[in-house]
């Protein structure tokens, strides 16, 4: 695993951009906590994404309605939205060695505030097959179980386990693969050195 | 291999090359497209089902229902829903439909886009995933049509070119093939003239050959052009312009035994009274009086071929035609034509015709005209511009008594050769001249060709003449070691079995064979290919094989190379006066060079005079006989 992000980082470094203030944090971060155990990593990735990373809207971040943008640059912008929030965390969390399985993104409804219900998306972590999950929520910065969030209505959850096989076979730059959101994503997060 | 195969070769392999490379490249890119599409088919196709089976809160009826609406109402092969431990919890599947495109197609091009993959949650839980498999021998069946259609269209397209190839190589091929033949002709000493091609390096090939042969060409012709214009001179008379007297004796001799030919007509014309009319109009008028009347004559052999005008003496002109039944109408407007020229200049001026209607066999030229002479006694009688027509003085009604004897000589050996020696150098002996003599009744006189060849040419019987005279000669020869020279008439040569019956007789004696002169009849140089034939066919060492020229023009001469022969008899006639006067010595001299060139032999015959026999000899002539 540090194997490959070192490799990322020599990779990207090449263009001279891995270095830049923005994105060395992250990788000193996920440095850090190899040593932790997963709620630790679960609870310091979380955090670091909280504080640095503004909210704000697509519109505001990237001038388009609707973009998921990558980890890096999520951090480099310093600002995203919900989606953003629970990709940077998902990746940053792989890299920082834990399964896939236990991630999933998840669409939800969520009452802010007492007000109406809107789209949101949170990252869940599930300890093993079944459990209760962690929410890690942007809006919020503790991480409680699942069922203690009444204000979150699932909708549907997915992460990236068994589409990288699809993926695998065929160059990042296919645009007929590249179609899908989450898939770019998933190629861009890999070009800049996540697994 | 030859160049053009080497070609054809190379284009068929690039054309092939071309097309197999191109219809399976297109084909593979097709696959490529399709199977892309149809794993992107999957993939929807699995994230929508995963989104319907997410709402569904886990209950296990509905999600059953869902699966089983998206799979009857869509293009599906197989879904499934897999649980969190990878066990199929629900599946709906279809035997895959049989398409149309061959199995070893399938085996080769397999589609293999792989399962839509989605998960599918209830609430914060995970069910599963599901699986997608979209019909895909739909998209089989098209890659086989477009399959098709781009073999179909790139054969076409093979086609298009292949014609094109023909075409473009045939262009090139044309000029090359021509120029091969152009070099081989002329490696016979024939000359051919290509057509110059579009292609720059081959038209510039062509245009040298073009050249070199033209060059060569123009070298004989030249020369013959020459000798023509010689001839001409030494032959005609230098007031009128008409043949001489012994040069027109000679062709109608010529033209009387000429094969083939039946019946002609010989006209004379006297001027009456030429000593009065010296005195009246002075020897220059004279000259000019009967020059008119020449200019009346020559339209004749200007406008028939073959026919003759001569001047017989100071006051006799002569006209021969070469066609029966002609002699009493043209003797008519000749007089007529005659009468008008002679008003012109003198108005006094008479003259007589006699005509003689001529049938073969005749003699000879004396005795045609012995004939015309008795026609002309005949008409002088008659008083002024008096016309006198002979009819046929032998009848054709005895050619079959003719060909009886003819055959019946032949047959029973009634033949001997008659023998000329021909000195050549030094008086020594060249050869004998030999000529078959037929004994046609018994006890009768042995007749000289004369008599006989024309009608032996027309009952087809020459070739069984020459024969003869061959077996004759090849025992004369095997007597006395003397060598011979046979002539041949050129009829005989189209006569079916007659060349390779002289090539087993030749073979039978090749030492006597090998002291032959064969001399064929100048008609055989318009079937150039039975002489070619003859020629390969006789071929033995030491035997020559010539050509009588008989009075043609002598620009033809050049074009006999193509011939192989090598020798030319040439008759007395165009040769008189060879020792004393100018015009004939310089023709003989301009022939033996140009035989030189063509490295043939001279041979005459019919030189009467010892003088020019002597003189003709010294230039160069191999034989010369009187």
């Amino acid at each position: 695993m540090r194997a490959g992000l070192v490799a990322g980082l020599l990779l990207w470094g090449g263009t001279a951009q891995a270095s830049d203030a923005a994105v060395q944090p992250l990788w000193l971060l996920l440095d850090g906590v190899q040593a932790q155990d997963e709620l630790s990593r679960l609870r310091t990735i979380h955090l670091f994404f909280n504080r640095r990373i503004r909210f704000a809207t697509d519109e505001v971040a990237w001038g388009q309605v609707d973009y998921w943008a990558s980890p890096l640059e999520t951090l480099r912008r310093g600002a995203g939205d919900c989606e953003d929030f629970a990709i940077a965390k998902y990746f940053s969390l792989l890299a920082a060695g834990v399964p896939a399985a236990r991630l999933r993104l998840v669409y939800v409804r969520a009452r802010l505030d007492e007000g109406p219900l809107q789209p949101h998306m949170v990252l869940a972590y599930y300890a093993a097959p079944g459990a209760d999950p962690l929410v890690l929520d942007n809006l919020q910065d503790d991480i409680v179980p699942a069922s203690r969030r009444d204000d979150l209505r699932p909708v549907f959850s997915f992460n990236s386990e068994g589409l990288w096989q699809g993926v695998g076979a065929v160059s990042a730059g296919d645009p007929a693969l590249r179609l899908t959101r989450w898939r770019e994503v998933m190629v861009k997060a890999r070009a800049e050195g996540f697994r | 291999m030859s160049l053009a195969r080497q070609v054809w070769l190379m284009l068929c392999a690039a054309l092939l090359f071309a097309l197999v490379g191109s219809t399976a490249l297109h084909t593979w890119m097709a696959r490529q497209t399709l199977q892309h599409q149809l794993q992107m088919r999957n993939d929807d196709g699995a994230a929508t089902l995963a989104i319907a089976l997410s709402q569904q809160q886990g209950d296990a009826a509905s999600m059953a229902l869902v699966l089983a609406a998206q799979f009857d109402t869509g293009h599906y092969r197989r879904l499934q829903l897999l649980g969190p431990d990878g066990a199929v919890r629900l599946q709906r599947e279809r035997p895959a439909l049989p398409g149309h495109a061959p199995a070893w197609f399938v085996a080769l091009l397999a589609v293999d886009a792989g399962p839509g993959q989605a998960p599918v949650s209830n609430g914060w839980q995970p069910l599963g995933q599901v699986m997608v498999w979209s019909q895909a021998d739909a998209a089989l069946d098209a890659l086989w049509t477009v399959w098709l259609r781009t073999a179909a269209g790139f054969v076409l397209l093979g086609l298009a070119a292949a014609v094109l190839a023909v075409v473009a190589v045939g262009a090139w091929r044309r000029p090359i093939d021509a120029v091969v033949a152009q070099a081989q002709a002329l490696e016979a000493q024939r000359f051919l003239r290509a057509e110059e091609p579009a292609t720059p390096e081959l038209r510039t090939l062509t245009r040298s050959m073009n050249a070199m042969v033209q060059r060569l060409q123009g070298l004989f012709d030249e020369q013959a052009r020459h000798l023509e214009a010689l001839r001409q001179q030494a032959e005609a008379d230098a007031v009128t312009g008409l043949l001489k007297r012994q040069v027109f004796v000679a062709r109608l001799d010529a033209a009387l035994r000429a094969e083939g030919q039946r019946g002609s007509g010989l006209l004379l014309v006297r001027l009456s009274q030429l000593e009065a009319m010296n005195r009246r109009l002075g020897h220059a008028g004279t000259d000019r009086l009967l020059a008119a009347l020449a200019q009346v004559l020559q339209s004749y052999p200007q406008g028939v071929k073959g026919s003759l005008a001569g001047r017989l003496n100071g006051s006799d002109l002569a006209l021969y035609l070469p066609a029966p039944d002609m002699a009493a109408e043209s003797a008519a407007s000749l007089r007529d034509a005659l009468r008008a020229a002679l008003g012109l200049v003198d108005p006094q001026a008479v003259l007589s015709l006699g005509a003689a209607e001529l049938r073969p066999p005749v003699d000879d030229a004396a005795a045609a005209l012995a004939q015309a002479d008795r026609a002309l006694a005949q008409a002088e009688l008659g008083g002024p511009f008096a016309l006198s027509v002979l009819p046929p003085s032998r009848a054709t009604e005895g050619e079959g008594v003719w060909q009886a004897q003819l055959l019946a000589a032949l047959l029973g050996h009634h033949a001997r050769l008659h023998e000329t020696p021909v000195p050549g150098v030094g008086g020594r002996l060249q050869h004998l001249a030999s000529a078959l003599q037929l004994q046609l009744q018994a006890g009768g006189p042995f007749e000289p060709p004369a008599r006989w060849l024309p009608l032996a040419v027309r009952c087809r019987l020459s070739g069984q003449a020459d024969q003869a005279a061959l077996a004759l000669a090849l025992q004369a020869v095997a007597v006395d070691g003397q060598p011979r020279r046979l002539p041949f008439a050129a009829a005989s040569l189209a006569a079916e079995g007659f060349v390779d019956a002289v090539r087993a007789q030749l073979q039978a004696a090749p030492e006597a064979a090998a002291r032959l002169w064969l001399v064929v009849g100048e008609e055989v140089a318009t079937h150039p290919e039975r002489m070619q034939r003859a020629v390969a066919a006789w071929r033995l060492p030491g035997l020559r094989i010539g050509l009588h020229h008989g009075g043609s023009r002598l620009r033809q001469l050049p074009a006999w190379q193509a011939l192989g022969i090598d020798h030319v008899l040439f008759d007395g006639a165009l040769l008189q006066g060879v020792a004393t006067q100018a015009a004939p010595r310089e023709l003989a001299e301009g022939l033996c060079t140009l035989l030189h060139g063509l490295q043939w032999q001279a041979l005459a015959q019919g030189v009467a005079d010892a003088a020019d026999r002597e003189a003709l000899l010294g230039l160069g002539f191999a034989g010369v006989a009187g």
